[in-house]
C-alpha cells in the first residue's frame, strides 16, 4: 500500500517545483509592474508627461541622447520633483513590506507588522525627539550626524521598540499573537504619549514639520532625504534575503532552527538590526505608513507560499509598486490638494487586517 | 558517542538536572522513562546543545559541544520534538525539506525528502499544507524532516537521533510504525534515544532502558533488569505486575488497581498475582 501512495505522491503535480516556478515568474511580472507604475507616476500631476518623453528626459539625465530636446520646466518637474518622490516611495514601500515579512518569520506570527507592534511608533518618536530637541538638548548629535540624524535617531527609537515588543512577547521561542499584539498596543501607547509631549513643547515651525508624521505623507521628498535615507533601507534590503534560510527555518520554532544548525540568537539580533534601521529610516523621511508590512506579505504567500527566498525579494517589490500606485491616488483623487498616503494604506490596509482578525478568530485562545 | 559527564542544568531557579552521567553509542535504541518532570526532556536538550549545562560537559565524539560548529553538529544528531506548531502554510514536502538546510545544497535533495517522507509513511502527505494536518500527521512529517537531516552519504560518520515522546500524538498502528522505523536505523548504525511514557513499548523496542525521576537518573540498563515492581512503585508510586511478554522475550508492565484508593472497585476479576 505504501508502494502505491507513494507512487501516486510522486505523480502528483510537484508542489515545490511549482511554487519555486510560480514564485519566480511572480518577482519578474512585479519587477515590469513596477516599471510600468513607476513611468506612469512620473508622468502624471499637474503637468502631464507622456512615457515616451519620460524615458527620453531620464535617459538624457544620465548623459545618453539630448537634453536640448525638453523644455526646462518639464525636465525641472520630472528630475526634482517627482523622481524623488517616485524613488522615496518606492524604498519606503519596499522597506516597510519587507521589515514586516521579516518581523512575521522572527515572530513566527503572520499578524506582526511595523506598526501595529510598534516599530513604526517607536521610530517616529525618536525621529520626533531629534525634530523638537536637535537645535538644544541634542546639538551636538545633529551637529555630528548631518543629514542622518533624523534617520539615525529613528532606528534607534525603533530598535529600542522591537527589542522591547521581543522580551514582551517571547515566550519560550513562540510568540503568541494575543500577547504580541497587547505589547504592541502599550508600546505604541507609551511611545504615542512621548510623541505627544514633545509635540506639546515644541515650537510653531517644529510643528509644522511634525505634522506629516499623524498620518505618514512622502509630501518631503527630495533628493537631499532620499540621500539620508537611502544606504540605511538599502543595507537591509540586500542583506536580509542572505538570511532567508534561516528565517525559513525560524518558521519551525527557535529550538528546532537551531537543532537544523542555524546561529539562532546572531540571525534574531540581525533580523531585529535590519528591520529597525529599514523602518526608521522610512518612519524618519515618510511619517507612519500602516499596514503595508501586513498585507504585502501575506498576499504573497497565499499566491507563492512563504519560502523567505521569495517572500522577501517579492516584497520589496509589490511592496514598493503598491506604496508607489497609493501615491499616485494621493496626488491625484483630490488634486491639486494631496490626501495622506498613510491615509490610504490605512483605509485599504485596515479593513484587510481586520478581515484576517475574523479568519483567524479562534485560533488564539 | 554522545557522553553527558557530571551534567547540572538551572533553569530559572529550578534545578532540572543534578550530576546526570548519560552516554549514547551508535547502534543502540535507549528509552528513557520516567514520570513528568522528571528531566527527560531537559536531557535531549543538552544532549542535543540547545542548553548549555551548568557544570559538567556534554561531549561529541570526545569534543564538547560548544566546540561544534551549529552546521556540523546538525549533521551529525538531529531532534524530533514533542510537538512542532506552524503558523504558516508550508507544504509536509517542504518541512522535510528542511532537513536539507545544513548539508550542502545538492539537486538530489528533493528526492532525500520523498524518500524519507515515505519512510515515515507520509509519502501521501507531501503536497499538503502542515497546519491542515493531524497532530499525528504532523508528527510523521516531523519524523521524515529528521530521518532527511540524517541522510549524509558522503560522509560515514555516526549520527544519533534524540526523540522526545515520539509516539505521543500516533495511533497505535503508527507507534508501532515509527519505532520499527528507528529500530532499522538503529540495526544501520544509528544512535537512538527515545523519551517513552509506554514502558511496554520501550521493553520491546529499547536495547537500554534509563529511568529518570526528579532531575536523576535512578537506574539504567536491560529492560529485563530495570523494569520490576519495586523501582515502578518507587518511581511512578503505582503499583503492578510484571509478566512475560506472551510472543516476546520481553518484560510486560501490568498495573494494578490499588484497592485502597478505591480504583477499579467496581471490577470483579480477582487479583492474581502479588
Amino acid at each position: 500500500m505504501n508502494a502505491r501512495v507513494f507512487a501516486a505522491a510522486v505523480a502528483e503535480p510537484e508542489t515545490q517545483g511549482d511554487r519555486s516556478r510560480r514564485a519566480r515568474w511572480t518577482l519578474l511580472a512585479l519587477a515590469a509592474g513596477l516599471l510600468a507604475v513607476a513611468v506612469l507616476s512620473l508622468g502624471q500631476g499637474a503637468l502631464p508627461v507622456p512615457p515616451d518623453r519620460i524615458v527620453g528626459i531620464l535617459a538624457s539625465a544620465v548623459g545618453l541622447g539630448d537634453a536640448a530636446r525638453f523644455n526646462h520646466f518639464e525636465m525641472h518637474v520630472v528630475l526634482h520633483l517627482r523622481l524623488p518622490r517616485l524613488l522615496l516611495a518606492m524604498l519606503v514601500g519596499s522597506a516597510l513590506a519587507v521589515s514586516g515579512a521579516a518581523l512575521q518569520g522572527l515572530f513566527r506570527n503572520p499578524l506582526a507588522d511595523p506598526g501595529l507592534v510598534g516599530v513604526s511608533a517607536g521610530a517616529a518618536l525618536g525621529a520626533v525627539t531629534v525634530i523638537v530637541l536637535g537645535a538644544t538638548w541634542l546639538h551636538g548629535m545633529t551637529a555630528w550626524l548631518g543629514i542622518y540624524t533624523l534617520p539615525i535617531a529613528a532606528f534607534i527609537g525603533g530598535l529600542a521598540a522591537t527589542l522591547l515588543v521581543y522580551r514582551l512577547a517571547q515566550q519560550g521561542g513562540y510568540t503568541p499573537v494575543a500577547t504580541l499584539l497587547l505589547a504592541g498596543i502599550a508600546i505604541n501607547a507609551v511611545a504615542g504619549a512621548g510623541t505627544g509631549l514633545l509635540t506639546f513643547i515644541a515650537d510653531d515651525q517644529q510643528l509644522r514639520s511634525l505634522t506629516f508624521w499623524t498620518m505618514g505623507s512622502l509630501g518631503g521628498a527630495s533628493w537631499s532625504n532620499l540621500a539620508a535615507a537611502a544606504p540605511l533601507i538599502l543595507l537591509p534590503m540586500l542583506a536580509l534575503p542572505v538570511l532567508a534560510m534561516a528565517m525559513n527555518a525560524f518558521l519551525l520554532g527557535e529550538s528546532v532552527a537551531q537543532h537544523l544548525g542555524v546561529r539562532v540568537e546572531h540571525i534574531k539580533i540581525l533580523v531585529v538590526t535590519l528591520t529597525a534601521m529599514a523602518v526608521g529610516a522610512a518612519v524618519a523621511v515618510s511619517g507612519i505608513i500602516g499596514f503595508v508590512g501586513l498585507v504585502v506579505p501575506h498576499l504573497l504567500r497565499l499566491w507563492m507560499g512563504p519560502d523567505h527566498r521569495y517572500l522577501l525579494p517579492g516584497s520589496a517589490l509589490l511592496g514598493a509598486f503598491l506604496l508607489l500606485l497609493a501615491d499616485l491616488l494621493a496626488r491625484n483623487v483630490v488634486a491639486p490638494a494631496e490626501l495622506p498616503i498613510g491615509l490610504i494604506t490605512a483605509l485599504v490596509g485596515g479593513p484587510f487586517f481586520l478581515a484576517l482578525l475574523l479568519r483567524r478568530r479562534g485560533m488564539y485562545s | 558517542m554522545i557522553e553527558a559527564l557530571r551534567v547540572a542544568l538551572r533553569r530559572g531557579g529550578k534545578k532540572l538536572l543534578a550530576g546526570v552521567d548519560f552516554h549514547l553509542g551508535p547502534g543502540e535504541l535507549v528509552a528513557v522513562v520516567g514520570p513528568n518532570g522528571a528531566g527527560k526532556t531537559s536531557l535531549i536538550r543538552i544532549l542535543s546543545g540547545e542548553y548549555p549545562p551548568d557544570s559538567g560537559t556534554v561531549q561529541l565524539d570526545g569534543v564538547p559541544l560548544d566546540r561544534w560548529s551549529p552546521r556540523l553538529l546538525a549533521r551529525r544528531r538531529a531532534v524530533l520534538p514533542q510537538e512542532t506548531s506552524l503558523d504558516f502554510p508550508l507544504s509536509a514536502l517542504e518541512v522535510a525539506l528542511m532537513g536539507r538546510m545544513p548539508h550542502v545544497r545538492s539537486s538530489r535533495d528533493r528526492q532525500l525528502a520523498l524518500d524519507a517522507l515515505h519512510q515515515a509513511d507520509a509519502a501521501h502527505l507531501a503536497h499538503r499544507i502542515y497546519p491542515t494536518l493531524s497532530g499525528g500527521e504532523r508528527q510523521r512529517v516531523q519524523l521524515a524532516r529528521v530521518l532527511c537531516q540524517l541522510r549524509d552519504d558522503s560522509a560515514p560518520a555516526q549520527r544519533y537521533l534524540l526523540l522526545d515522546e515520539p509516539t505521543a500524538a500516533l495511533d497505535l498502528a503508527h507507534q508501532y510504525t515509527l519505532l520499527r522505523t528507528v529500530r532499522r536505523l538503529v540495526g544501520d548504525g544509528l544512535g537512538g534515544l527515545a523519551i517513552l511514557h509506554d514502558l511496554n513499548l520501550a521493553a520491546q523496542f529499547a536495547d537500554r532502558i534509563v529511568v529518570m525521576a526528579g532531575g536523576q537518573i535512578v537506574t539504567g540498563g536491560d529492560p529485563r533488569t530495570v523494569l520490576v515492581p519495586e523501582l515502578i512503585r518507587e518511581v511512578y508510586a503505582v503499583d503492578c505486575v510484571v509478566t512475560r511478554h506472551p510472543c516476546l522475550a520481553v518484560p510486560h508492565v501490568i498495573p494494578v488497581p490499588d484497592a485502597r484508593m478505591g480504583v477499579g472497585a467496581h471490577t470483579t476479576v480477582p487479583r492474581t498475582h502479588d
